[in-house]
């Protein structure tokens, strides 16, 4: 029979050792999580596979590719036949190629993440006030704001920035490691490490925010859902019928976020779409969304609930 | 290393003009106090100030004039090294969501700075210790009132704080749960030397665990002073158990301005307001003739010391 010392013993360790407030939240956030998105495991799956699917078939194409064309004497003129198809434009890693992966193909996977894992990531610590818990401990409204915005980044990352990185590696390994073509790749690298950073943190902002506001992570992903739907579609959209202009597009983040990231990533191609609005504009509307979501977020993150 | 605790002598909570405000509403004003270690009692009516006390003492609500120390060091929002060395209990049911009881307790213990191995141990040994060993791997969710109130205490206990502030802790539990929950607070309190903050409109809660009280009103400091003496200020009566003839000592009391408040057989209780001491009872009794069988001071409950500190006499 195991006999378990039920009275309370003194700690005996070390005291004035550094809190890693923002680490241990995100730690913990992680796993938090990873649990809600399997909670139900096939859509775990099909999430998994929505998220990785398109890397992995680019690695494929780009690996049948390369073989092909490696043994031209056993498949012929295949390789090149494949090149032509217009295929390999597709999934080899370029300015645009990256750019679309980010804005276009793996922004759904993020929504659907941000519905699943942000909404709740202040709503829920407002709704059982564990608010009050985490700052009566040593930790301050910024740290706590920090470890959330970095549970839901990690996510975002996960899905748009490890990808791209996988598939620059890839493609770096494939050249044969000649030097031009991997000084080209290493420039698009950190550029994408650029733009899917800027992504990823104004994503995690914008869904913090939303959580932040709400005290319940149904209500959070309501808000949430309304404001892609106002800002992204509605608004956007009743504004250039009115007035035909793609300059009040800006009103909308993510098109300001996608001008961003085409500039970082140096997409001439996206750049040149609309002229009429300078970048720096959209950069300025981006940082002051970005701005307004952190303020919003620490006014909203109080230990203590003031009723007037 | 770790801090020395604060011994019981030491005060662990210093207070000068602390104010503390909510917009326009004053919720503290004023507050000037030393409060030294071992438990002590906030005691106060519903809206006194005494969960704003203890944000206040925790940083969680910035002072809006006034200065404060706790275990010798100034109180501020940022006083993150302070509240290594506190526990907090607080009064809402406060929980982190989708943990259970140990995930709840581990968790609380590495925000606190505690190496994981040691969180996970220390999360155990004060599961145990509040009662909980049958139900720490289920849900907080799922816990009932008793329960919730028993997790709380573990999450304020687990980085083994030197000052435990416990906001009405014994609410909603059943008097057998209450009783525990006093009885392990006590343990904390008089065997473990850490000093215990208990806030609580039960007066009987705090007459059972603590050595000393602060009585707050309307945001105000009333009294701080030890239970003790806050009793024997109230104890203006005495009790006297007489063999003789009462009547020849009744007239000797009047003479000497000793009221009777009370009297059965040779049973009587008389009054020692106005400065009189139990000497000039003995005296009354040598005058009359009347043996003295018993004369005990009356037992003044904190309930009654509180009301006449309260100025409800």
């Amino acid at each position: 029979m195991v006999i378990h010392d039920r009275s309370y013993s003194r700690w005996q360790g070390e005291r004035d050792r550094p809190v890693r407030g923002i680490w241990v939240i995100l730690d913990r956030g992680v796993t938090t999580g990873l649990a809600q998105i399997f909670k139900r495991k096939f859509f775990g799956q099909l999430l998994s596979f929505a998220a990785f699917g398109p890397m992995l078939f680019a690695l494929g194409a780009l690996y049948v590719a390369f073989y092909l064309q490696a043994n031209t004497q056993l498949y012929g003129d295949a390789g090149r036949e494949l090149a032509e198809s217009g295929l390999l434009e597709l999934v080899t890693p370029t300015p645009d190629t990256v750019w679309g992966f980010f804005t276009q193909v793996q922004i759904w996977v993020c929504l659907v993440l941000c519905v699943l894992v942000g909404t709740g990531l202040v709503a829920e610590d407002r709704r059982t006030n564990a608010l009050e818990l985490y700052l009566s401990r040593p930790l301050n409204v910024m740290q706590y704001v920090l470890g959330k915005l970095a549970i839901m980044a990690f996510f975002l990352a996960l899905v748009t920035v490890l990808p791209v990185g996988i598939l620059l590696l890839v493609q770096s390994f494939l050249s044969g490691m000649a030097s031009a073509a991997v000084i080209g790749l290493a420039d698009l690298g950190w550029r994408a490490l650029l733009a899917g950073g800027l992504q990823v943190g104004m994503l995690s902002l914008l869904v913090v925010a939303a959580s932040a506001l709400c005290s319940r992570a149904r209500n959070a992903s309501i808000v949430w859902i309304a404001f892609l739907m106002v800002f992204e579609v509605l608004l956007p959209g009743m504004l250039h019928e009115e007035f035909l202009s793609s300059s009040l597009n800006l009103v909308s983040p993510y098109w300001n976020l996608g001008r961003c990231m085409a500039f970082i990533l140096d997409n001439e191609i996206e750049l040149q779409r609309h002229p009429d609005v300078p970048v720096a504009w959209s950069a300025l509307v981006l940082a002051c969304w970005g701005l307004l979501c952190l303020v919003l977020t620490l006014r909203k993150v109080r230990p203590v609930e003031v009723v007037a | 290393m770790s801090a020395p605790a604060a011994g019981p002598a030491a005060p662990v909570i210093e207070l000068d003009g602390v104010e503390v405000r909510y917009g326009k509403q004053v919720a503290l004003s004023g507050v000037t106090a030393v409060v030294p270690g071992g438990a002590i009692g906030l005691l106060g009516p519903n809206g006194a100030g005494k969960s704003s006390l203890i944000k206040a003492l925790l940083g969680l609500v910035p002072l809006a004039a006034g200065r404060a120390r706790v275990l010798g060091r100034p109180v501020s929002r940022r006083s993150g090294v302070l509240r290594r060395r506190i526990g907090y209990m607080s009064e809402r049911d406060a929980a982190f969501p989708h943990f259970t009881g140990f995930q709840a307790t581990w968790y609380a213990g590495r925000l606190c700075g505690m190496p994981d191995a040691d969180a996970r141990r220390r999360a155990h040994e004060v599961l145990l210790f509040a009662g909980m060993e049958e139900a720490r791997y289920r849900l907080v969710s799922t816990y009932s009132t008793g329960m919730r109130q028993r997790i709380k205490l573990a999450q304020a206990l687990v980085h083994d704080p030197d000052l435990l502030f416990l906001d009405e802790p014994t609410n909603g539990l059943d008097p057998k749960g209450r009783t525990e929950m006093l009885g392990l607070i006590a343990t904390l309190a008089r065997d473990k030397g850490i000093s215990v903050v208990l806030s609580s409109h039960l007066l009987r809660d705090v007459e059972e665990v603590c050595s000393s009280v602060v009585v707050m009103r309307q945001g105000r400091l009333v009294r701080a002073a030890s239970v003790a003496e806050l009793q024997a200020a109230t104890a203006h009566a005495c009790r006297v158990t007489l063999a003789g003839p009462v009547d020849s000592f009744r007239k000797a009391c009047d003479r000497r301005g000793l009221q009777i408040l009370a009297e059965k057989d040779h049973e009587l209780q008389l009054s020692l307001a106005g400065g009189l001491q139990p000497a000039q009872v003995l005296a009354a009794a040598v005058e009359s003739g009347v043996v003295v069988r018993r004369l005990v001071p009356l037992r003044v409950t904190l309930e009654d010391a509180l009301i006449d500190v309260m100025g409800g006499r």
